[in-house]
């Protein structure tokens, strides 16, 4: 039952996200599969007679996996995006786009400096503060999260693609 | 099952007993790759000295190092020119439509941010021509993708089809890592299923299905990860045997007039031809059929006296020494009935 309440507030939370980021999540299927960190959201287009046969079955993963429900650490429950949200960025509302060296380090899991910045469009007040980080072609290459507190725009890194490397899986 | 599987020892070891010794330079080549000298007296057996020299001679240069380009987010020829202006030098590898093969490298192709975002994926020229032989339906009904592994094959089988696609594999890492590649080539139609291909039963039949058996790593012998594989007569049987389980239940999940492709990183015949053979006599209904390929050898039926069916012909074999590839045997069959 918890279960269940919790995956509901996980897609709502998702759904807030993808606005505000402009990911298109709506043509496919979310499904919810509890973790060892909490809850995980999948985006897939499996049909329900598939997933019929594998009823049975020790599924691993369903699709494209885009995000994590999780205990954040002031202990309130947040959505943390994952890398495979990326792929569904279409029209960002938020963003930050970053020079080729900032890129660089950036998907060697550093932080991007003001001077690294292109672009940035700050997430307004009703979006959560993360946004993704495109590179030097408007691709995405991970989130951030922006951080004013120096003054000058910080973007913490929060993941990135060099994550696919440094996981060794 | 226990019978089958004597029986196939039986059958195998009585192959072998007809080999003559290993000319002495095959055999120290052979040694120095951890090979039985009556292992690899079974390349001359099939190719002959002088290309079974060549073969062992072979290393990493003799094999085409290729990248296969995420259609689902770029095309061919964008990949091909992001990685020019990063350094590399590629060009278009012919016998497939988004292979590229990698002519010069200013760093591994593994590590490029193009890699990192998807854009492209790294799979060896042969193990590409396994899914073009399988044909996937573009909008049909799931494909069955039995010993998954990593997900490199099923991620190709997205590039043809939005079927869903079930992933089987034993190992749970694996698996992972097929989660991981998912999310990176963003495919949505792969379910990743943990099971033993070899005795799973899904309540359904299917009209494509990929196995890609684990193997001896054969073909694999001009590559470094090849060449620390101890290879014996009693470890290519033990393979044999597990090999010719796991098409025996994928072909009792294909459904009338579908298609299963059957491929190794081997071209030992043993592993090949002779597996086909065993679940054509076994399994009534199966057929074999020539894949439809650019590239490759024709399949052996001749071969130390094994029973092999005439139509393993129609296997296509691919060589490193003949195609710039990792060896590779791929076997099309069919369900008539």
């Amino acid at each position: 039952m918890q279960a269940e309440k919790d995956c509901i507030e996980a897609l709502r939370l998702l759904a807030g996200l993808s606005k505000c980021i402009g990911a298109n999540t709506s043509w496919a299927r979310i499904r919810c599969v509890k973790g060892r960190k909490g809850i995980n959201l999948y985006l897939h287009t499996i049909s329900q007679e598939t997933l019929e046969i594998l009823k049975e079955a020790d599924i691993l993963s369903y699709g494209v996996h885009i995000a994590v429900y999780t205990r954040g650490r002031r202990g309130r429950h947040i959505l943390l995006p994952s890398l495979g949200l990326l792929n569904y960025i279409r029209t960002p509302r938020t963003y930050v786009r970053v020079n080729r060296k900032a890129a660089i380090l950036f998907t060697y899991g550093r932080d991007i400096l003001p001077e690294g910045i292109i672009e940035l469009r700050k997430p307004p007040r009703e979006c959560p503060n993360i946004l993704p980080v495109l590179d030097e072609y408007g691709e995405p290459i991970g989130w951030g999260r922006l951080n004013l507190s120096q003054g000058k725009p910080i973007i913490e890194n929060l993941l990135d693609v060099g994550w696919y490397l440094r996981s060794g899986v | 099952m226990q019978h089958l599987a004597t029986l196939i020892h039986e059958e195998l070891f009585k192959a072998f007993s007809r080999l003559p010794t290993p000319p002495p330079g095959i055999a120290e080549l052979a040694r120095r790759l951890g090979m039985e000298d009556r292992y690899a007296a079974r390349l001359v057996e099939l190719l002959g000295e002088d290309e079974a020299r060549e073969l062992l001679a072979a290393g990493p240069d003799s094999i085409h190092e290729t990248i296969r380009v995420n259609t689902l987010k770029a095309t061919r020829r964008a990949v091909a020119e992001r990685l020019e202006k990063e350094g590399f030098k590629v060009k278009e590898y012919t016998p497939t439509p988004y292979g590229l093969i990698i002519l010069e490298k200013p760093y591994s192709p593994g590590a490029s941010k193009e890699y990192l975002k998807g854009l492209y994926t790294i799979q060896g020229p042969a193990s590409m021509q396994a899914v073009l032989a399988l044909q996937p339906i573009p909008r049909g009904k799931p494909v069955l993708d039995l010993c998954s592994g990593a997900g490199v094959k099923a991620t190709q089988i997205a590039q043809h089809t939005s079927a869903p696609i079930i992933s089987i594999d034993v190992s749970r890492r694996k698996l992972l890592a097929l989660r991981n590649n998912a999310a990176r080539l963003g495919t949505p139609n792969i379910v990743a299923v943990r099971a033993d291909a070899a005795t799973i039963k899904l309540g359904a039949r299917f009209e494509r299905i990929l196995l890609d058996a684990p193997c001896t790593g054969e073909g694999l012998i001009p590559l470094p990860r090849g060449r620390r594989i101890k290879r014996t007569l009693h470890g290519l049987v033990e393979r044999v045997q597990l090999q010719v389980e796991l098409l025996l239940n994928a072909a009792r999940h294909l459904a009338p007039g579908g298609v299963l492709v059957y491929a190794t990183c081997s071209t030992a015949v043993e592993e090949n031809e002779y597996v086909v053979s065993k679940a054509i006599q076994l399994e009534e209904g199966l057929t074999l059929e020539p894949p439809p390929l650019d590239i490759g050898s024709p399949g052996v039926n001749d071969y130390l006296g094994l029973p092999l069916a005439e139509e393993a012909r129609y296997c296509t074999r691919l060589y490193p020494q003949r195609h710039s590839t990792e060896g590779f045997t791929i076997c099309r069959l069919r369900r008539t009935a």
